[in-house]
């Protein structure tokens, strides 16, 4: 393989901050601007496929294949605008959470080797985006997944709860250094911003003075058509056209982009804007 | 598009059967119903009776002469051959003359046929066709190869630059000594009418050469040329032209000569001030913030509403600059309780006097006793200055220390009288951007910018040193100017908008303003001349003179207005020359200043533009320059209004007064004329052509003038500003909706959104604009809506949201620095014709607005003229008519 597979997790710093949220709408993002996307659920609520238009009886799922032995790719489904991603799985009669944890700790390189092997599918030239949603800590899937990462995004709200959090988590970092590959530390990425309250907008001022640039120059706002749109089974790429979400994670996408060193075109980013 | 030919006879067949069917209920109804059915179809209003018939005959005609089909196709080409300018298939009044005109025009005429030609005529037509693409080839060759002359030009000039003989001094004053004695030689030698026309044909194609190839070298060359040929024009007025021996002829002689001296002296003052534009870019501010100097912001006002001072105090605030090193004044001459409130509330400084003297100059003064900041930096209370302001402008001083001046230039987002009135706002450049855009940055070259009023910062020790602000004059900032350079204190321009500001709203206050401008530069002209005086380089001698003397233009202009009077009235031979001479000399004198002129200011002045300007304010300049002149201490500073309205549209009498009175006195001339060309002896023709043609171009420039006193309506108070800015609406219910403003002003933004549809009229909502992560909430309600576009006005806003707005939108950095994309160049034949055609306008204007009764005349006059050119008979050419076309008739 001529060129690496970029590795994105998406964690929370604590349940509930949205990080399926994130992952589905950056995935959606990086497919729009033009880039091949693949989206792992490594959470064991098995929610990401609703973004992806994917039913919600469908049981099949990479953690299950994977502790039955089945063909990893048989858990690889597609949605409607293209987007590839990897469904966790549901199987009631077993702790597949566990089950993934143990096959992680035997198999430590799969996740690197496996993304690897879709780049070598898909192009020599282009990389390819894996996302990850992983399961917020302490978890062993977590842990295999930031160790295979590129980038990894710690998504928190503008509260109190999760400055608090947050404020833990960097300096655990700061002790025990960084735990990724190629040293990149962790980026915090505010979601569910309501500017208009002064609570959140004091939180968000706080958090540029603590972290400085750790803390993503763009947040995802708090817009209802989020929500409406998963109402009805989409994401905001398919189904809120106009709404300030689905810019935020365009820039949320071009910040990546930017991240790993790629020109984003231009004429795309004026279309952003129309 | 091509069909078969059944497809083709089919449409025939139905286009004929309807045309029938039509034709019958067109008969058969009620006029009054066939009106209402058929007014959509013809399209005529009511009690158009010719309409009508013509269109029943019409339908006849495409009836009844329903020829079989290949006829009727083969018919269909003939007429279009024979009759080019006929549409058959649409009936006007005037083809009752413009066929029998043709016909009887076919009878006569031979038809072309270019296959058909003697030998001769065909050997030459082809050399006639060659010569006449000789010029354009030979253009083409000279511009598709500019770079490579470029280049090679570029390498010449270094070679010749970088020779070691230059080093000499020796060398240096012995080419000189050559160069100017071959200029004299070219400028004094007199020349027979054939060496004067092939001269000057040489020089007009080098110029023409020289004016593809881009870079500074060549327009220095293209200076030279221009001086040489305007310096031999004017050698030979004051050689040859004066008539000596006619008391009246030789002083109205003079009288034209001085204008035309005066009006050389400009044009070579002017060519040494811009001859190579300094394009000064910022210098960058040490890191460390310690080191940036404390700043003294003056905002003075006298009577400006506290609306126009708000926003300029709330983008003061918010520069990007040490909140410790920074205090911010507003000098209030008007003394309102309003204001110290204001600032009050706001947290910045107040202060007023106990008098009001000496104006703003005083205002000022006062100010600067009263603080200590090592920079002092001034906005005019309408100027909001950019964040970046400070930042991009402070840098050279910490570099040079003896530099004292840095003026950035004046920006203004709403247009000024001539933009609104000729409807030219933002595409054609308008009467400040030469200063600032070329003037300045020309005086930069030489150290000789000087201080505008406003949008600068001065440093404060040479300021205190010069006894601060001058008071001497009414223009105290050049005079200020003038005192530290004459100090030995450098000057420096940066041509990066900064700051914008409110144009004069009306021609009178515009008129007004400049007034100032001129009287003031008299005054220093008379009390403190840059030309004599110590301290100053013969460069800033230069500069200055010419910024002095540029206002002076008043009485020249005059007398170039009413020169061909002296002839056509009074029959005096001002020129005693034949007008083949006086073409010869003039012609190239015009083009050669035109050429050059264009290359240098094109992107800042369009060609023929300042005579209009000039035509305007000529004749209110001539009296505050010479009384200046002649008394200096006289008038008083006059407040530039702005920020009004012009609520209806009106024509200023009061100001276009001594216009209507030339333009009168040209006409009178130019029945004069007429009378001449006819009546006159047979020698004078040419003269009288000559002065016909200078007054009728007179007569346009004047009805520009004309033009711009008709005011059209002025209904903002706050301006629009395009400028696409993204942004997002949050709607009652949560949702967020993501938008680009269009345009903004601080009342109300106007914003494209892909997907309206969950907007609804008078709607409240919130609009949000972002920096970096910080977000700032407007609240509004939706004004106007249409698909695409939202228009939406704010709701009271608080002096917080006040200030965030100015800080999203009129203070962002880069809020002017696209100003002018998009604008086309300068085309100096397009430019002129464009001039001229707002001549004819202003005079339509007049029309409108004293005799609106002789419109409807003026508008069937227009509609003759264009007839008569329809009518007029064409020759048929049959040169590539081979086969029948069918061509379609709908």
């Amino acid at each position: 393989v001529s060129i690496d597979p970029r590795t994105i997790v998406v964690q929370g710093v604590k349940g509930g901050v949205g990080t399926t949220t994130v992952s589905a709408h950056l995935a959606a993002a990086l497919s729009d601007l033009g880039h091949q996307v693949y989206v792992f659920d490594f959470c064991r609520q098995n929610s990401l496929g609703l973004y992806f238009g994917l039913s919600f009886n469908e049981t099949k799922g990479l953690a299950v294949q994977l502790s039955s032995g089945g063909d990893w790719q048989d858990a690889i489904f597609q949605s409607f605008s293209g987007i590839r991603f990897f469904p966790f799985g549901a199987a009631f009669d077993l702790d597949l959470n566990a089950q993934l944890e143990q096959f992680f700790l035997s198999n430590p390189m799969w996740l690197t080797e496996h993304c690897q092997l879709l780049q070598a599918q898909h192009s020599d030239t282009q990389p390819i985006y894996c996302i990850i949603d992983a399961p917020r800590y302490p978890n062993g899937i977590a842990d295999t997944a930031i160790a295979a990462a590129d980038l990894v995004l710690d998504v928190m709200l503008p509260d109190a709860a999760s400055y608090a959090c947050m404020i833990k988590r960097h300096a655990y970092d700061m002790e025990c250094g960084v735990t990724e590959k190629n040293n990149t530390q962790r980026r915090y990425l505010l979601n569910g911003y309501s500017p208009t309250l002064e609570l959140e907008r004091d939180i968000c001022d706080l958090l540029q003075t603590d972290i400085g640039e750790l803390i993503l120059p763009v947040a995802i706002h708090q817009d209802e058509h989020i929500k409406e749109s998963i109402a009805q089974k989409q994401n905001a790429y398919e189904g809120a056209l106009a709404s300030q979400a689905r810019r935020d994670f365009t820039l949320l996408a071009t910040w990546t982009l930017a991240y790993f060193g790629e020109a984003t075109d231009s004429i795309k980013m004026t279309s952003l804007h129309r | 598009m091509e069909h078969t030919v059944e497809r083709r006879f089919q449409l025939h067949l139905f286009r004929k059967l309807s045309h029938a069917f039509l034709f019958i209920l067109h008969c058969i109804l009620k006029p009054a119903v066939a009106k209402k059915l058929f007014s959509r179809v013809i399209g005529f209003k009511k009690g158009q009776f010719t309409k009508t018939i013509a269109y029943r005959w019409q339908l006849i005609w495409n009836t009844v002469f329903a020829l079989p089909f290949p006829i009727q196709e083969r018919m269909n080409s003939f007429m279009q051959v024979y009759y080019p300018h006929i549409d058959w298939m649409r009936w006007h009044w005037y083809y009752v003359i413009s066929i029998p005109l043709q016909t009887i025009w076919l009878l006569i005429k031979k038809p072309i046929d270019r296959h058909q030609v003697s030998i001769h005529r065909k050997l030459f037509h082809q050399g006639w066709a060659a010569t006449k693409k000789a010029p354009r080839r030979w253009i083409h060759w000279s511009r598709s190869h500019a770079t490579s002359h470029a280049a090679t030009f570029a390498y010449i000039i270094r070679k010749i630059a970088s020779n070691r003989i230059w080093q000499f001094k020796l060398t240096r004053y012995a080419f000189m000594f050559i160069a100017t004695l071959l200029g004299i030689l070219c400028i004094t030698i007199p020349f027979s009418f054939v060496a004067q026309a092939l001269f000057l044909v040489a020089l007009w194609v080098i110029a023409l050469w020289l004016r593809s190839i881009p870079g500074p070298v060549p327009t220095l060359v293209m200076i030279t040329l221009s001086i040489i040929v305007s310096t031999r024009y004017i050698w030979w007025r004051a050689t040859n032209t004066l008539n000596y021996d006619d008391m009246i002829d030789f002083g109205l002689g003079i009288g034209l000569l001085m204008a035309e001296v005066y009006a050389w002296l400009i044009l070579i003052l002017g060519y040494i001030q811009t001859s190579w534009p300094l394009h000064r870019a910022p210098s960058v501010l040490p890191i460390d913030q310690e080191e940036w100097p404390t700043v003294d912001l003056f905002i003075p006002t006298y009577n400006e509403p506290l609306s126009v001072v708000k926003p300029t105090t709330f983008s003061a605030m918010g520069l990007d600059w040490p909140k410790e090193k920074l205090n911010i004044y507003i000098l209030d001459d008007g003394k309102r309780d309003e204001f110290r409130q204001f600032a009050e509330e706001v947290g910045v400084g107040y202060m007023v006097r106990p008098d009001n003297s000496y104006a703003k100059a005083g205002n000022l003064n006062h100010a600067l006793q009263k603080t200590n900041g090592e920079f002092v930096t001034i906005f005019d209370c309408d100027h909001i200055p950019t964040r970046s302001f400070l930042q991009v402008t402070i840098g050279w001083f910490l570099k040079d220390q003896k530099l004292a001046l840095m003026q950035t230039p004046h920006h203004f987002f709403s247009p000024d009288p001539f933009e609104r009135n000729l409807n030219s706002f933002r595409t054609v450049p308008n009467e400040g951007e030469l200063f600032y855009g070329l003037i300045q940055a020309g005086n930069d070259l030489w150290n000789a910018t000087f201080f505008c009023g406003s949008c600068a910062v001065l440093r404060r020790d040479p300021l205190m040193e010069v006894g601060g602000i001058a008071t001497e004059t009414v223009t105290e900032d050049a005079h200020t100017a003038l005192k530290m350079h004459r100090l030995g204190y450098t000057s420096a321009y940066i041509n990066l908008p900064q700051a914008a500001g409110l144009a004069t709203e009306s021609l009178s206050a515009h008129i007004g303003q400049r007034i100032r401008w001129a009287r003031g530069m008299a005054q220093i002209f008379r009390v403190d001349n840059p030309m004599f005086g110590k301290g100053l380089t013969w460069a800033q001698r230069i500069c200055y003179s010419n910024a002095m003397l540029h206002f002076f233009y008043g009485f020249p202009r005059l007398v170039f207005m009413t020169a061909p009077l002296a002839f056509l009235l009074m029959h005096a031979y001002v020129i005693h020359a034949s007008a083949i001479m006086i073409a010869l000399y003039v012609i190239p004198h015009i083009v050669h200043s035109a050429l050059t002129n264009s290359r240098i200011q094109g992107a800042f002045r369009h060609s023929m533009w300042a005579e209009m300007y000039e035509a305007v304010l000529a004749w209110y300049i001539v009296r505050p320059t010479t009384v200046a002149i002649l008394n200096p201490d006289k008038g008083k500073f006059n407040v530039t209004a702005k920020g009004g309205l012009v609520e209806h549209e009106y024509f200023d009498w009061m100001i276009s007064r001594p216009y209507i009175m030339l333009v009168l006195m040209c006409v009178i001339g130019f029945f004069f004329g007429i009378y001449r060309f006819f009546y006159g002896p047979a020698d004078e023709v040419s003269t009288v052509v000559i002065n016909m043609v200078w007054i009728t171009y007179n007569l346009l420039i004047l009805g520009g003038a004309v033009a711009v006193a008709a005011e059209t309506k002025q209904v903002r108070t706050a301006h629009r500003v395009t400028f696409e800015i993204p942004a997002y609406l949050r709607i009652p219910g949560g949702k967020l909706i993501s938008c680009m403003i269009e345009d903004y002003s601080e009342t109300g933004l106007g914003i494209a959104v892909t997907n309206g549809d969950m907007l609804t009229m008078h709607q409240s909502v919130d609009v949000v604009l972002q920096r970096g992560l910080r977000d700032f909430t407007f609240p509004a309600h939706v004004v106007h809506l249409e698909p695409g576009h939202v228009g939406i006005n704010f709701d009271e806003l608080t002096n917080e949201q006040e200030s965030q707005l100015i800080q999203c939108t009129f203070a962002r950095a880069d809020a002017w620095m696209y100003w002018n994309d998009g604008r086309k160049g300068d085309k100096p034949l397009a430019s002129m014709k464009e001039v001229l055609s707002i001549g004819v306008r202003g005079y339509v204007r007049l029309i409108e607005h004293t005799m609106p009764i002789l419109l409807p005349l003026l508008k069937s006059m227009g509609k003759m003229l264009r007839a008569c050119l329809l009518v007029l008979p064409r020759t048929p050419d049959i040169t590539n008519v081979t086969i029948t076309k069918f061509e379609s008739n709908s």
